[in-house]
């Protein structure tokens, strides 16, 4: 019998905003190179070099400078991160339609079905590669179940792939450390106290013990040390949108400038044939510097409309108030959650009730597009029969 | 069973769950007074004048616990009316709750 092909794959780069800044500057490649965290005073990601010299994560830049006085430090550059981040995700996007984003650098992908387009792993590791910009040393890791795949990137050098059977995956994973699952930080002191210090360490220990301790949390890390991790890959919804991007040369620095580009924009989104006749419940704004600060704005509308003037009014005062951190280099405006009505029609005969519910769930359709849930709940009979009062009524999300 | 729980994603969240209550039994196990909590704040006892109705509800004998509980209609001191339970697998003092419709 033929082995049965791995389910998942996962493009990785541990250090985005590193990877990203050593993308755009080649020639610090090699040398002690740290990103620093928001508030400038301390270390973000740090560079192989330099973790050879003590810098690492979390500490003070005063005390990375002191371990290593040659270490360059970048500050971060949210911009390209995402950038960078966009890349993968479309990357993996070109080879399999169910796609994951767990964090900016972290991508797995459904490679199940794919076996007509891609008739061995070897095909579909070099699409893979293939789709990633070389730059970002990328890691590609390939197993049955999400975590390993995870650890398996890990293990991989940057810019290469680590393929991991089924069966091979516990003696793959046992002499990894604990560290790499995903745990909080608690569950990883009560690990670390034990003295349990790689996943073949926690394989070991009977089930039960682990969820006697940690819970469901722990149940899951015992099957993922064991190369069974049941954690199903969540793919991103398919998103209707519109995009329109410009890119400002020389970089813009009025207001006026500004706010005649997205004018702009937000024309030539409505044109687009997609968008031509459809109502717009949310706009998204994006604003990139000259160097490489990113600004975004999301107006979710309180009613949906197609209508360029009162977009541009709900819009307008956003941009007004913008702080953009710089001379603006590349502008983005993004129309979501497009409705499928193609206007509105007026009625001819009065049906009141039949139009105040289509205007709830509309309401409640724009509801959720704003806070990314349900906000409205409705009552539904569960059992209205049942001696036990709890038993017989319920909320429920209303979800229409 | 526990005060009504804040609603999560996706999830039912009942109507009509009983919530916990103070009651001091007479002699036979109905109610003689009891004490409500308000925003974790305990507020003055109040006794109940009369009882009103009674009645027994024995269910989902599969579960363990199994449901077994002794309602009671009351008339509370200041002219209230409530319904309470009693969660009949727990002893006297304990395992009452006011049941909201």
């Amino acid at each position: 019998m033929a082995e049965r092909r791995p389910r998942i794959a996962c493009l990785l780069v541990p250090s985005p905003a590193l990877a990203a800044d050593l993308a755009a500057r080649p020639q610090l490649r090699g040398r002690p190179v740290a990103v620093s965290d928001g508030s400038g005073r301390r270390v973000a990601e740090a560079s192989e070099a330099a973790a050879v010299r003590g810098v690492r994560p979390e500490q003070r830049l005063s005390e990375a400078l002191a371990c290593c006085p040659t270490l360059a430090v970048l500050e971060p550059r949210p911009a390209r991160v995402r950038r960078a981040a966009l890349q993968l995700v479309e990357a993996a996007a070109a080879v399999s339609p169910l796609v994951e984003e767990a964090a900016p650098g972290e991508v797995y992908a459904d490679l199940r079905g794919l076996e007509g387009l891609y008739p061995d792993e070897d095909a579909l590791a070099r699409a893979l590669r293939e789709a990633t910009p070389r730059e970002l040393g990328a890691r590609l890791g390939v197993a049955d179940g999400r975590f390993t795949a995870r650890a398996a990137a890990f293990a991989a050098r940057p810019g290469s792939w680590l393929r991991v059977g089924s069966d091979e995956a516990r003696a793959f994973l046992a002499p990894l450390p604990t560290a790499l699952l995903p745990l909080e930080e608690a569950a990883r002191e009560w690990l670390a106290l034990l003295g349990i210090a790689t996943l073949g360490d926690l394989a070991a220990l009977p089930r039960h013990a682990v969820e006697a301790q940690l819970g469901e949390a722990g149940g899951r890390a015992w099957l993922a040390a064991r190369g069974e991790d049941p954690t199903p890959l969540a793919a991103m919804p398919h998103r209707e949108r519109v995009l329109e991007r410009a890119q400002a040369e020389p970089p813009l620095i009025g207001r006026e400038a500004l706010l005649h580009s997205y004018g702009q924009l937000l024309g030539r989104a409505l044109a687009r044939p997609v968008a031509r006749g459809r109502l717009v419940r949310a706009v998204r704004l994006s604003a990139v510097t000259e160097d490489e600060r990113l600004w975004e704005r999301r107006r979710v509308l309180t009613e949906p409309t197609g209508d360029r003037s009162r977009l541009w009014t709900a819009l307008e005062p956003s941009i007004e108030a913008a702080e953009f951190g710089g001379p603006v280099a590349e502008l983005a405006l993004e129309l979501g959650g497009l409705t499928a009505e193609r206007g509105r029609q007026g009625r001819l005969l009065r049906d009141g009730a039949r139009r105040r519910r289509e205007q709830l769930d509309e309401m409640a359709r724009h509801l959720r597009l704003r806070y990314g849930r349900a906000a409205l709940r409705h009552v539904v009979a569960l059992a209205p029969q049942s001696r036990i009062p709890e038993r017989r009524y319920a909320l429920a999300d209303y979800d229409p | 069973m526990s005060a009504q729980p804040q609603p999560r994603d996706g999830a039912l969240t009942p109507l009509g769950l009983p919530r916990p209550i103070e009651v001091r039994p007479g002699p036979g196990g109905a109610p003689r007074e009891l004490r409500r909590t308000r925003r974790g704040a305990r507020r003055a006892p109040l006794t109940v004048e009369r009882i009103v109705e009674t009645w027994r509800i024995a269910d989902e004998w599969w579960r363990e616990p199994p449901l077994n509980r002794s309602y009671y209609r009351v008339v509370l001191e200041d002219g209230g009316t409530i319904t309470l339970f009693h969660d009949d697998t727990q002893p006297p003092d304990r395992g009452w709750y006011e049941q909201r419709y």
